[in-house]
């Protein structure tokens, strides 16, 4: 990030950090004394969390203040600004990062076998990555046929290796 | 000693079976690949190989993970001076002074001193972590409640202000973060459920490795896809292996650096960047030829490397000594080192004291098997830096979600791995360093019992969490290190010293 951004980085994640060390001491003040068990006061759980709440939540104001100081408020939110950043290569890169290794992870482990999900998730990987836009996609072919041969063999390496060889446990 | 050393022997020649020296050799070369490679670090190797050993005997399991740590932190010395781009962040300091070497058709010459700076430094780290861990291990087993709550507040506080020198305020928050994620399940002193919002699964809480995984693997893999295209410098590897005299030149950096490393180490939470750059930074002030660090010195290069494997065997001795991670590295070791059934901690001298040695000869052995297929290796692996990232990363996710959820065999551990990896980029994007996220997660535990059960001992006094000597210490080094970078205390340490020298000045005159 740029160093005359982080004044405004700083302003919004001091007010997550304020919000959320509040949160966790409020919880922990909600939290049960155990009182009928006799415990000693100064052992209950919600002791130690309400204390890092509080610490949070003052380095959380020390952060606001001193971005409000750098004038981090002035947030210059524009649809040109947001248009910029969600049109950016980067952004593109970095989306499709996390969409595709979410997808794998949260979405097709466990409800398919490992080996395809695995090879399926390497395969569509590569060809969305080195997919270049203008050409068509059979022209591409080579590249696909490779992304393939990869994926498969890369899946197969992974399963054998850690399932069979070492005796790891693997998703279904 | 003579007890020390015979257990080192004893442990040392155990070691030389065929198999297990093809295992240090594997697991080192591996380590060198993982640490080339970036988008690998050394954290996320230890953590793979913790995976794959998890069935294996203890002292070989361990035997394994030390080798790919020691590997690893020497491998992304390879990148850096080829790529410039650091195979972890312990090698930044290296690309300094190692890629303009490599511009300047010395890219073998620059390899095979990194490689035997790498060695030596691990040598002397070696030999300060069979000398300090019984020492430090003894003295801890006067700790009670009040030291250790001390000492998880110190690790966090020291970690924080090392690991963001320009900004301790995001490393302390990074911290106290990482704290309250280790209050999540089960506590400890009641068995009573904390924030797990009515899940099983969170009732479980986070577990350490999945975390790390997520920062440092799924992160790294976030950040390396942004990067732009990596270009190898078309260089002729030439001579690798450097000449003595070369190394005796700089004798006195190299014990300096391996020194300072191996402190460094020692240091919670702390590891091989900061290590690698403050060696680097003293050997700068202290040459004659300080002026020309970043232009191709062999110094500069000699001083990150040295530093950097030091502080491997430094961050042992905490390890060992007090079950307190130095390094992110080290506390996937420490945690792997829980799950084969070693308790690492003050009681080690007394219950295990051949395992401190056994890992001091695990470190001769890793640190040897480096040091040959560094320096005879080389041109093979120039290859393995070819590979594209969009083929590469891929393969690392994979391997990051296999790391994640086989110890437990939990999904939820990998969308664990998922979550952090998400937040741990955008820790990075705002300057917030990750080691003191990991560290608290590691210093949670210790914290929320030490802290509890020192108040039920003095029944709710808090006088003797700053009367007792050892706290006392603590206390004050801790407290020190929050408000020297306050600027009013900078401002009166400079009035206090201007006085001092008028003071002086007038004695002076009067004489």
């Amino acid at each position: 990030m740029e160093e005359r951004n982080m004044p405004r980085a700083d302003f919004v994640t001091s007010l997550i950090l304020i919000t959320f060390g509040s949160s966790v001491l409020i919880t922990s003040l909600r939290m049960p004394r155990l009182e009928e068990q006799q415990v000693n006061p100064f052992s209950v759980p919600g002791l130690v969390p309400g204390l890092l709440g509080v610490l949070i939540a003052f380095l959380g104001i020390v952060l606001l203040v001193r971005s409000i100081v750098q004038k981090g408020y002035r947030l210059d939110i524009s649809g040109e600004t947001t248009r910029g950043f969600l049109a950016a290569e980067t952004t593109r890169r970095f989306a499709l990062t996390i969409l595709l290794s979410v997808a794998y992870a949260m979405g097709m482990l466990g409800r398919m076998p490992y080996p395809l999900a695995t090879g399926l998730y390497i395969f569509v990987f590569i060809v969305i990555f080195e997919y270049r836009r203008g050409v068509s996609l059979l022209s591409q072919w080579k590249r696909i046929l490779l992304a393939a041969g990869i994926a498969a063999a890369a899946s197969g390496a992974v399963t054998g290796v850690f399932r069979y060889a070492f005796f790891v446990t693997l998703p279904r | 000693m003579i007890e020390g050393l015979q257990y080192f022997i004893q442990g040392l020649t155990g070691f030389l079976q065929p198999l297990t020296l093809l295992y240090v050799l594997g697991a080192t070369q591996l380590g060198i690949i993982v640490g080339m490679l970036p988008g690998l670090t050394a954290t996320m190797g230890v953590a793979l190989m913790t995976t794959l050993t998890f069935k294996m005997e203890t002292s070989n399991a361990v035997l394994i993970l030390v080798c790919m740590y020691v590997g690893a932190i020497y491998g992304g010395s390879r990148s850096a001076i080829l790529l410039n781009i650091p195979g972890t962040p312990a090698n930044a300091a290296t690309a300094v002074d190692g890629y303009p070497l490599a511009k300047q058709g010395r890219a073998g010459r620059a390899i095979g001193i990194a490689t035997t700076g790498s060695f030596i430094g691990s040598a002397i780290g070696m030999l300060m972590l069979a000398f300090f861990t019984p020492i430090l291990g003894n003295f801890a087993l006067s700790f009670l409640s009040y030291e250790f709550t001390w000492l998880a507040i110190f690790g966090i506080v020291i970690c924080g202000n090392l690991t963001a020198p320009k900004d301790p305020l995001k490393g302390w928050i990074a911290g106290f973060a990482g704290l309250f994620v280790a209050m999540i399940g089960m506590e400890g002193i009641h068995a009573y459920i904390r924030f797990s919002f009515g899940t099983v699964a969170m009732s479980g809480g986070i577990s350490l490795i999945p975390a790390m995984v997520g920062v440092f693997g799924f992160s790294e893999i976030i950040a390396v896809m942004k990067h732009p295209k990596m270009e190898v410098v078309k260089t002729k590897i030439e001579r690798v292996i450097p000449r003595p005299r070369e190394i005796l030149k700089y004798a006195k950096t190299i014990v300096r650096s391996g020194i300072v490393g191996t402190f460094i180490g020692a240091v919670p939470g702390v590891g091989e960047d900061i290590a690698a750059w403050v060696s680097y930074d003293m050997a700068k002030r202290t040459s004659k030829d300080g002026h020309k660090f970043g232009t191709g010195v062999v110094e500069g290069l000699i001083a990150a490397e040295t530093g950097n494997n030091a502080c491997v065997a430094g961050a042992m001795i905490p390890v060992l000594a007090l079950a307190i991670p130095g390094s992110a590295p080290a506390a996937v070791l420490l945690a792997a080192m829980f799950i084969h059934g070693v308790r690492p901690g003050p009681l080690i001298m007394i219950e295990f004291p051949e395992f401190v040695y056994q890992v001091v000869a695990m470190v001769l052995l890793a640190s040897t098997a480096m040091l040959i297929l560094g320096l005879s290796m080389v041109r093979v692996l120039v290859k393995v830096l070819m590979v594209p990232r969009t083929k590469l990363m891929p393969i690392i996710f994979v391997l990051c979600v296999i790391g994640s959820f086989a110890i437990q065999a939990r999904l939820f551990d990998v969308g664990v791995m998922v979550v952090f990896g998400i937040i741990g980029y955008y820790m990075r994007e705002m300057e917030y360093p990750v080691a003191p996220l990991v560290l608290g997660i590691i210093l949670g535990g210790l914290l929320d019992k030490s802290l509890r059960r020192a108040l039920i001992l003095s029944d709710g006094n808090i006088l003797p969490f700053f009367t007792r000597p050892i706290c006392a210490v603590i206390a004050a080094i801790t407290i020190l290190t929050i408000v020297s970078r306050m600027a009013w205390f900078a401002r009166l340490v400079a009035g206090l010293r201007k006085g001092i020298r008028t003071l002086l000045g007038r004695g002076k005159e009067a004489t």
